[in-house]
């Protein structure tokens, strides 16, 4: 008896010492670590030390926020949170990890259940034609075109490869289409969906990222054509088209991180590459970002082969505004607004037009994008917004 | 401060624990002004404007206290003004915004009171009320001592929650306690378990719950299903875990404070729930309100008004709303039911059939503790039982495909496996299994607290 209450208390003090080692180092390493402020994986900036007032620490917001900025900042968070990923995707199977959800060669998004608000919906996408009427009508005051692109959402395009319990959005897409298009219709505004032009090539997975929640230069291309076919027959003009014929195709050996890959902390690889397409003969250029001039090119290109990508290789990512000028006054001059779905599309337009101006209205603050246009008055002007933002009054849907 | 944050675990506690035992135990006065110094700081951390209600409280039950010892009438009148005082305090912060909004709709004016709920200004209030009570009754004497008062009232583990100490349970270990390493091992390794409960179950049930009764989409049988027993397990291991973490800390300090739950949902009748679930408050209203009008021994008539009085009374005690109120109703209406009209016939059921129906009666019961209003609370009971339903949409699936892992533990949780696995364990090894097992379960709390998610503890709102 006396030797099994001697082993006990034994192994109760080496249980103490570790407990209590744990408490300890965790508080030590979180206190004396330096503090990031920006989550790469989580794309999200960390909860920064909060200011020491009277007011804070009477209403006691002082400390609510410093749990937050130790909670961001504790030690070993990083390895924590990869553990608790794998452990969740390899271990537990859970079917969404990280709000995304893991398919054997793909990952999609996992969209929260909703309720279709019909009038609501009908509302935002007679607004959001209105809004786009107006500039259709205001482009065309100089003898320019207005074209309304759309481009389908990752969850639309691979709605079918959603597990039947989860949510793959196809309600919400097909009556926010039929809504917005009808819309569009009644403003007598020119739209292009991509997603029929896919469909008359039979939805290759391909055209969608597998990692990411953009399209792929495989879809781009299609989309791209369909475009100027679409402006030269609207306008007459002729345009110059990058074909197999005059322009070089480039897949990347590096590893892409797409943003579902990220949010996975690229801890999941479907084996993706990115491609890009250059013309053969490359046409001059510069380029200059929020005013300011910068390196005449269209590709982040990676430092080396063991660097990882991201989507924001085509354009360097969302930029507010990009001006292209390529010197080619004989050429008409193109403004193309939108989310990021423009930054790839982008890396082909600028090759049929003199002067190529990009606006994220996310980012843009200077004036309206109706300002913008009238200042500007290019010949051309393209939307392109996926499936999910088509009724989005926001962003680029606020075009002023 | 909430026992599961990060604050409290990473800095709060290593400080205090440190800081408690570089005092020699010789000390034990001067360790008892450091716990009460810390359960200050402890609740100061929700806001300074916290602690003059805090000490509010502490003033009414130490002069009440002293008062209610005193002899005679002038005893009685103390002890009975401090309780006023108590039930002022608490319907101030607790009921004020009810009473005023009430005013308000019937046409008069009333001053909006500002500031949040004080945490845990239900569970001080009664102990508050208990203390003085005990001292009217004899059963236990006036603190002259303010620091050993304000460590039985607001010692900081059981602050928040509870929970609810009579003064004579604790008396005793503010000056004779004794601190071990045997009780402090077994101490934070329940508080290991408990932070699990809470961190790793009790708020992935919450989440769980807060999908499933979301509103963005029509509730169907299933979905209701799922979201009230993932609400019924939340409210279990948020509470169950927030007192196993009080105990163990109390025992880290040398504490044995009450058990506060005996595996309710193995229950067969709802008076036995009542035995087993938040057995603290349950016995405070027993001894307190129960028994004083008459109890089961003053006639049926008698007996049904206390029964009713008690459960109104608990329905309140958690929250001002109807939805409480109903609550407190249902169980009320559940024990004269099984007392006189379905108790002999359950009886005589298998004991699975039993459990069911007890567990039918407590999950719809959660029902109208979850809902904002009564109405609300209807409807959901309503969709339990296939009433106005939208079709189901798949969430039934996600929510039980999704979180296998929390419901294959929480559901085992619920039942005596500790027990079979320690009987299966060799005496000699219990101790290091247990231990494996808690630091196996603080990792894993440590992993889920890195997503910086907070959720506060369901019961620190009462």
């Amino acid at each position: 008896m006396k030797q099994r209450r001697h082993i006990k208390v034994n192994w109760d003090l080496a249980f103490l010492w570790l407990v209590c080692g744990f408490f300890v180092l965790a508080a030590l390493w979180t206190a004396l670590r330096p503090k990031a402020s920006w989550s790469y994986f989580e794309n999200r900036a960390l909860t920064p030390r909060p200011a020491l007032s009277r007011e804070a620490v009477v209403d006691g917001t002082y400390f609510q926020e410093l749990e937050k900025h130790l909670c961001d900042n504790a030690a070993g968070r990083k390895y924590a949170l990869s553990l608790s990923t794998l452990i969740n995707m390899r271990l537990l199977r859970r079917p969404v990890v990280n709000d995304v959800v893991v398919e054997q060669d793909m990952l999609l998004a996992y969209n929260e259940y909703e309720k279709l608000d019909e009038q609501a919906m009908a509302d935002c996408a007679a607004k959001e034609a209105e809004r786009l009427g107006r500039l259709a009508r205001l482009t065309e005051s100089w003898g320019g075109t207005f074209l309304y692109v759309a481009v389908p959402s990752h969850y639309a395009y691979f709605a079918q490869r959603y597990p039947g319990w989860l949510n793959n959005r196809e309600a919400y897409t097909a009556l926010s289409k039929e809504l917005f298009f009808s819309a569009l219709d009644s403003q007598n505004v020119a739209w292009l969906d991509v997603g029929e032009v896919w469909s008359r090539e039979g939805d290759p997975a391909d055209y969608m990222s597998a990692t990411d929640h953009h399209w792929t230069l495989a879809g781009c291309l299609p989309a791209y054509r369909e475009i100027l076919r679409t402006l030269e027959s609207r306008t007459g003009l002729e345009l110059d088209v990058l074909t197999g014929d005059n322009a070089r195709l480039t897949t990347l050996p590096n590893s892409f991180l797409g943003s579902r890959g990220r949010k996975l902390l690229g801890l999941w690889d479907t084996g993706e590459r990115l491609s890009y397409l250059e013309p053969l003969e490359s046409v001059p250029f510069t380029r200059r970002d929020n005013g300011q001039e910068v390196t005449p090119s269209v590709f982040s290109l990676p430092a080396s082969e063991g660097d990882t990508l991201e989507y924001g290789f085509y354009m360097g990512g969302d930029v507010p505004e990009t001006v292209i000028s390529t010197d080619r006054p004989q050429l008409p001059s193109l403004l193309i607004y939108g989310d990021s779905f423009t930054n790839l599309l982008e890396t082909l337009m600028y090759y049929s037009f003199d002067t190529t101006y990009s606006i994220d209205l996310r980012g843009y603050t200077d004036m309206t994008l109706l300002s913008y246009v009238e200042a500007r008055r290019p010949q051309v002007v393209v939307c392109v917004r996926d499936y999910e933002q088509l009724l989005s009054l926001f962003g680029n849907g606020d075009i002023g | 401060m909430e026992v599961s944050n990060f604050l409290f675990l990473f800095a709060f506690l290593p400080v205090a624990a440190g800081a408690y035992f570089l005092l020699p135990a010789r000390f034990r006065q001067a360790r008892n002004a450091l716990l009460v110094a810390l359960s200050v700081i402890f609740y100061a951390a929700g806001g300074l404007r916290l602690i003059p209600v805090l000490c509010t409280a502490f003033l009414i039950n130490y002069l009440g206290g002293l008062a209610a010892g005193r002899p005679g009438r002038g005893g009685k009148w103390g002890c009975t003004a401090a309780i006023a005082a108590n039930l002022l305090l608490l319907s101030v912060y607790k009921y004020a915004g009810v009473i005023t909004g009430a005013v308000h709709a019937l046409g008069g004016s009333l001053p909006v009171p500002a500031g949040l709920l004080p945490a845990g200004i239900s569970f001080y209030t009664f102990q508050g009320i208990s203390y003085l009570v005990d001292i009217r009754r004899g059963t236990a004497n006036p603190q002259k001592n303010p620091m050993k008062l304000a460590l039985y009232l607001f010692f900081f583990p059981h602050l928040a929650a509870g929970p609810i100490i009579r003064y004579r349970e604790m008396e005793e270990e503010i000056d004779g306690r004794k601190e071990s390493v045997e009780l402090f091992a077994a101490g934070a390794r329940r508080f290991c378990f408990g932070l699990g409960k809470k961190v790793l179950l009790a708020d992935t049930f919450g989440k769980i719950a807060g999908k499933a009764f979301t509103g963005a989409a029509p509730l169907s049988a299933g979905l209701a299903w799922v979201g009230a027993l993932a609400y019924t397990l939340e409210i279990f291991f948020d509470f169950s875990g927030y007192s196993d973490m009080a105990l163990g800390l109390g025992n880290v300090f040398g504490f044995h404070l009450p058990e506060n739950f005996d595996r309710p949902y193995l229950s067969r009748s709802v008076k036995e729930f009542w035995r087993r679930w938040h057995m603290s408050l349950s016995r405070w209203f027993r001894d307190y309100i129960y028994i004083p009008l008459g109890g089961n021994r003053a006639g049926t008539g008698r007996y049904i008004f206390s029964i009713m009085a008690v459960w109104l009374l608990t329905g309140l005690w958690h929250g001002a709303r109807w939805s409480f109120v109903l609550w407190g109703c249902w169980y009320g209406l559940l024990l004269l039911g099984e007392r006189f009209l379905w108790g002999r016939w359950l009886e005589k059921l298998p004991g699975f059939c039993r459990w069911a129906v007890t567990m039918l009666a407590v999950i719809v019961g959660w029902m109208f503790f979850r809902a904002g209003t009564p109405r609300e609370a209807v409807s959901v009971i309503g969709n339990l039982f296939g009433v106005g339903c939208g079709p189901e949409d798949g969430r039934t699936a996600y929510l039980l495909l999704e979180y296998w892992p929390e419901w294959a533990a929480g559901l085992l949780a619920c039942v005596p496996l500790k027990e079979l696995l320690v009987r299966r364990i060799k005496p000699g090894t219990r101790s290091l299994t247990a231990s494996l097992a808690a630091l196996a379960v603080l990792a894993l709390c440590y992993m889920a607290l890195m997503d910086g998610s907070f959720d506060p503890f369901l019961y620190a709102q009462f």
